[in-house]
């Protein structure tokens, strides 16, 4: 019993160092705990995605033979060894798509970062004044809004006749559409901040500069970043309609061309192809941005 | 009085009474879907044919689905599905969309039944290129817009290359890219471009525009003698078998239609106008140039096939294993004596 009258309990050779080598060995014990059930959660997300995935995947294969639709719907495996083989470059139909397919994915790539750096260089800046500076916000904002309803693809015979044929025409199409989920997330996160942070700051005598890097971009970012996620995704679906109509290279002239051709794998590889890209894509930029932002500042919407 | 109606008499009454609209049907005019390119000056032969009565003459109902310039695709594909008995529009998916269906072993599902604008394909360069024979710009490099790299004038102009001067494409050094024939002419007059392959009406619009001069033009044995049907009318092979007595009259009634033009081309002018969406003006200039005359011997699918076919052959686009008769063409509904 201890001078509190409490019951403790004795360890043999007991003293303060023994009590935090323990608490030690204990926080190593949950720390180890907790690592087992973050592979036990990350190997069932694994299982139900596998298992989601291989019911599409036989559902498709059923869908194709059954219905005798391979000509209109290729079976799974034709597809994989369609992508194998344009992956390899070895190729069963003459390849009738110009250059090989990583050059064609190089030149949509290309594309696709060219416009979402422009639309960030543009949007984001943008939105930080409008939703922090109210009467820049009534200036600006109705003109943007006017203009958001307009379909990306509406600015392609434009872009055309602006630009001419080629890869600038396209890159503005795919900046048309970053822009506006970048400005709109940007705008949102920068008005959402809680004010008592921005008081909290210029009690503090933290300078307009200090203000804004400590405290409004940080607080904005879980929203620019959620806009750079939709604008990447919105960039690979208008690169494929900008390349169908102004250009010769890029996954979206494969796909036109194999319709034309009527050939369905070559077509369902060209989708698979922009899928897989567009999420390495996703992963690459914004998932890095995202670590080296958000989870570094361990910021959140609240 | 009251009539009496026997239990006979009332079946028969009401087995009329249920048999009526088939028999109503059954002497009205036959329905045929067609699919046509529009507005177009190529497929006019069909609105001619609809002005003239051609259609009811031989007791037809024509249904007609329009499909855009760069819709054959589509066009070619709802035929393919049952959707249209006919469809008249470019050329080269036919074959195509049989290749494929050949290649994973099944029967070719389509035929080309017959073809218009023979030799409709011209080379357009711009008025800052003005060589003496093309052998002078093979090996420059040039930007050649073309509707897309599946078009029939690339196919067209493929075929010439191979048989004319055994080159391929791979062998020149032009860049060929794929503008909307709309946009070809504003393409050529700022410079984009330097020449275009595409069909009337582009062509005139760009001498007239002063965007270009017409350096080829395949109507004129620029491209190798007896120029085939750069159009193509296709038909499912179901729809041959099955109904060929109709598909007969549709023929006989597009051939009214192919009299009633060429016995006045001149007259027709305004007909071709309307339909494609042009002006007058551009129509008489064009004329000159196209022959929507819709008609296919024997002689012409072959030529056809040795031009065109091979050159998609040796690129690729279509099997070796197709053949052109059994495969490609039927001529069976082309009136006798003709083919």
């Amino acid at each position: 019993m201890n001078s509190d009258g409490l019951l403790t309990e004795q360890i043999p050779g007991a003293g303060p160092e023994a009590e935090v080598l323990a608490a030690a060995e204990v926080g190593s014990k949950l720390s180890e705990y907790g690592r087992l059930r973050r592979q036990r959660e990350r190997r069932r997300r694994f299982r139900r995605g596998a298992i989601g995935l291989a019911v599409v995947l036989c559902a498709w294969q059923f869908m194709a033979v059954a219905y005798n639709l391979q000509q209109i719907l290729p079976t799974p495996l034709v597809v994989a060894k369609t992508v194998f083989n344009a992956l390899t470059m070895h190729y069963e139909q003459r390849w009738l798509y110009g250059p090989n397919i990583y050059e064609h994915l190089a030149a949509s790539f290309v594309r696709a970062i060219s416009g979402f750096a422009v639309a960030a260089v543009f949007a984001i800046p943008l939105g930080l004044l409008v939703g922090r500076i109210t009467a820049f916000r009534e200036y600006v904002d109705p003109i943007i809004r006017s203009l958001y309803p307009i379909p990306g693809i509406a600015w392609i015979p434009l872009a055309i006749l602006w630009f001419g044929l080629g890869n600038t025409a396209v890159i503005f199409v795919v900046f048309i559409a970053e822009f506006f989920p970048l400005y709109f997330n940007t705008e949102a996160g920068a008005r959402s901040i809680n004010p008592i942070l921005v008081d909290a700051g210029r009690c503090f005598g933290a300078t307009r500069l200090t203000l804004f890097r400590r405290v409004i971009l940080p607080a904005a970012i879980p929203y620019i970043i959620t806009g750079m996620r939709i604008a990447l995704g919105g960039a690979w679906r208008m690169i494929v309609a900008g390349e169908m109509l102004a250009s010769q290279t890029g996954i979206g002239s494969v796909l036109m061309e194999s319709r034309f051709q009527f050939r369905a794998n070559d077509l369902m590889m060209a989708m698979i192809l922009i899928s897989v890209v567009g999420f390495a894509t996703e992963k690459l930029i914004v998932g890095t941005l995202e670590k080296k932002t958000t989870q570094k500042w361990e910021v959140k919407v609240l | 009085m009251t009539v009496r109606l026997s239990r006979r008499g009332f079946v028969a009454s009401a087995s009329a009474f249920i048999a009526m609209p088939s028999i109503v049907s059954a002497t009205g005019p036959d329905q045929v879907h067609f699919g046509v390119l529009h507005p177009n000056l190529t497929t006019v032969i069909h609105e001619i044919a609809k002005r003239t009565g051609a259609y009811e003459r031989h007791n037809l109902k024509v249904v007609e689905t329009l499909f855009k310039s760069g819709q054959t695709v589509e066009g070619v594909e709802q035929l393919w599905r049952g959707n249209l008995d006919f469809y008249m529009g470019g050329a080269p998916e036919i074959p195509r969309l049989n290749s494929r269906l050949i290649e994973s072993g099944s029967p070719a599902p389509l035929a080309v039944v017959s073809g218009a604008n023979p030799g409709h394909t011209s080379l357009v360069l711009s008025n800052k290129l003005q060589p003496k024979s093309i052998d002078e710009i093979l090996h420059k490099p040039l930007r050649i817009a073309v509707s897309s790299l599946s078009s029939v004038h690339l196919a067209f102009f493929r075929g010439y290359l191979l048989a004319e001067k055994h080159l391929t494409t791979k062998d020149i050094a032009w860049q060929f890219v794929a503008v909307r024939g709309g946009d070809m002419v504003p393409a050529l007059l700022t410079g984009q471009i330097d020449g275009f392959l595409h069909s009337e009406p582009t062509t005139t619009l760009a001498i007239i525009n002063k965007a270009g001069h017409m350096f080829m033009h395949a109507a004129n044995g620029d491209m190798g003698p007896n120029p085939p049907p750069a159009t193509l009318m296709g038909s499912r092979r179901d729809f041959i078998k099955n109904k060929n007595e109709v598909g007969k009259r549709f023929m006989r009634a597009i051939f009214d239609a192919n009299e009633a033009y060429e016995k006045d081309p001149s007259a027709m002018a305004p007909v071709i106008a309307e339909w494609s969406g042009q002006d007058e003006k551009i129509v008489r200039l064009a004329e000159k140039r196209m022959n929507p005359v819709t008609s296919l011997t024997h002689a012409q699918a072959q030529k056809w096939w040795d031009f065109i076919g091979m050159a998609m052959i040796e690129r690729g686009e279509l099997s070796p294993k197709l053949r052109p008769f059994e495969d490609v063409f039927d001529l069976s509904l082309q009136p006798l004596g003709h083919s």
